[in-house]
């Protein structure tokens, strides 16, 4: 899986707005109720240690924090000719 | 090629000899990932989760709704009036119409099944479907 769960909470805890309710617990499932910055309750499964990058998109959705998923999931560059890949703005040689 | 039928998700609340049996269909749709795991969503309930295969899809899909309705549920703080406004505000409808939510929102006793208006979104149109049913019982 991609990306890192506690980060991903940690991320979304930093934001002013966005409000931890509760977590419920059954069996190996966890499950973190948020009210999210449009007053909507988001449900996070945080069982695992990572998510995919769909899922962890889905939330910031749900959330109102749409505006994240360009910093948090950056395009990769594509890949010279020979395998290099160059930083956005750096020169070519 | 005829498009196959979705039935809509549903919760059933049914009120028994001091007990509250809630029951729900619903149906997760599933995107492969690259290394053979599953990115899901659950329409209706609103859920994005992960899963490495298809047993842990199964399990999750219905422990984690049967965990956003513990909230509600089990909660007194919550209780039924937040359950079903939740439900509502989700685009669950009452079949029954306004005067079974009416009687909800007051805490009242009454069997009411809520059903689903809200459709697929168009991104998950190619996805794959899996159809679902579970139920819990609680002390009312």
């Amino acid at each position: 899986m991609n990306y890192d769960t506690h980060l991903f909470i940690e991320i979304i805890e930093s934001i002013q707005g966005i409000v931890y309710l509760r977590e419920e617990v059954e069996e190996d499932i966890r499950l973190r109720l948020y009210s999210g910055l449009n007053g909507k309750l988001v449900k996070i499964d945080v069982s695992d240690e990572d998510m995919y990058d769909n899922t962890a998109k889905g939330h910031l959705d749900l959330l109102g924090l749409i505006h994240l998923i360009p910093a948090m999931f950056p395009e990769q560059p594509e890949p010279d000719a020979d395998g290099s890949v160059i930083p956005e703005g750096e020169p070519r040689s | 090629m005829a498009e196959k039928k979705i039935k809509a998700p549903t919760v059933t609340i049914i009120f028994e000899k001091g007990m509250i049996d809630v029951r729900w269909s619903f149906y997760t749709v599933t995107h492969k990932e690259d290394d053979g795991g599953y990115s899901c969503y659950i329409p209706g309930f609103d859920i994005y989760f992960s899963a490495k295969d298809i047993d842990a899809m199964n399990k999750k899909s219905r422990v984690l709704t049967k965990l956003y309705f513990n909230h509600f549920l089990r909660d007194p703080k919550n209780g039924l009036k937040h359950f079903a406004l939740e439900l509502h505000k989700s685009g669950f409808k009452t079949v029954g119409g306004d005067f079974e939510m009416k009687q909800l929102l007051g805490n009242k006793h009454v069997n009411s099944k809520f059903k689903s208006m809200v459709n697929l979104p168009e991104r998950f149109a190619s996805s794959s479907i899996i159809e679902q049913e579970s139920n819990m019982s609680l002390v009312a």
